[in-house]
């Protein structure tokens, strides 16, 4: 078999052609309010603001945040982004079931993402620092 | 002199020839782009500040993998840590972006259109972070800073 042959036997119809261009269409579109979206959570003192990307983006910390050591503000700060990351991936889940429908595959897709960065934050708030006096 | 005409089997096989170069350069690059893919997922970028008292490590998505802080630098106070853990994680996303970019340009050359997809990519994912100011003050009720 050539390579051209193993192009020969899957040639999608108009019909196909037109729904994926749909698609496409619909995935751009609910990207761009992905990108506009943002999540504010506080956590005893520190404010967190995060992009729909889950990057943080803003950071405000009282004098309360700071009195018991720094591994315990490191913990209030992660504890914020991860709230803040939660809120944001409830207004990206919600406004990918308006865009793609509630079954549609893509909410697979962006559900897999969300819980992966969830696992990403959790794993850095875990853990023991042996390295004192900078530990969190 | 006429010309000979040419062999329809022997145009038909000259095109399959190109082809099946064409599609297995393609699958070189999907190849090549595979093992990008990974080496850049694994990337983490460092940053620290006062004095190493805080450090802080980002993923190439703009996720924030590690956040230490030491009893010194959070006895700072407020401002002073707040702007502290600011720099660092600035600095962990310079240094991700310059690592991406770095990688990209060894898997694809300098020119490659790879390399600016990517590098805008990374920028968006990790957007220089700012202090949050209370809107009910024109500095957040503490006292004037460069942030």
């Amino acid at each position: 078999m050539t390579g051209a042959d193993a192009f020969l036997n899957d040639v999608p119809s108009d019909q196909e052609l037109r729904a994926l261009v749909v698609r496409a269409q619909r995935a751009f579109q609910w990207r761009a309010q992905a990108d506009a979206l943002t999540g504010t959570a506080s956590v005893e003192g520190v404010t967190v603001t995060v992009n729909g990307g889950g990057s943080l983006t803003a950071l405000r910390l009282e004098e309360e945040a700071c009195r018991d050591g720094g591994r315990a503000l490191a913990d209030r700060i992660i504890a914020a982004l991860g709230q803040a990351q939660e809120t944001v991936s409830a207004q990206l889940l919600a406004s990918a079931r308006e865009t793609f429908g509630e079954q549609a595959p893509e909410l697979d897709t962006i559900g897999a993402s969300l819980e992966e960065r969830r696992a990403v934050t959790r794993a850095a708030r875990g853990g023991e620092d042996e390295d004192q006096p900078h530990g969190r | 002199m006429p010309s000979v005409p040419e062999d329809p089997e022997a145009v038909k096989a000259a095109y399959a020839a190109e082809v099946d170069e064409q599609v297995e350069q393609a699958r070189d690059r999907a190849e090549r782009a595979t093992a990008w893919r990974r080496e850049v997922e694994a990337l983490l970028g460092h940053g620290t500040a006062d004095g190493g008292g805080v450090r802080v490590s980002v993923r190439p998505d703009g996720l924030l993998t590690d956040l230490r802080i030491s009893d010194a630098s959070a006895a700072r106070g407020a401002r002073a840590v707040e702007r502290a853990v600011l720099e660092a994680l600035t600095a962990a996303q310079a240094q991700v972006r310059s690592a991406a970019h770095a990688a990209s340009v060894q898997a694809w050359g300098e020119r490659d259109n790879a390399v600016n997809a990517l590098d805008a990519e990374v920028r968006a994912s990790t957007p220089p972070p700012q202090p949050l100011v209370d809107p009910g003050s024109p500095d957040g009720g503490r006292e004037g800073g460069t942030w």
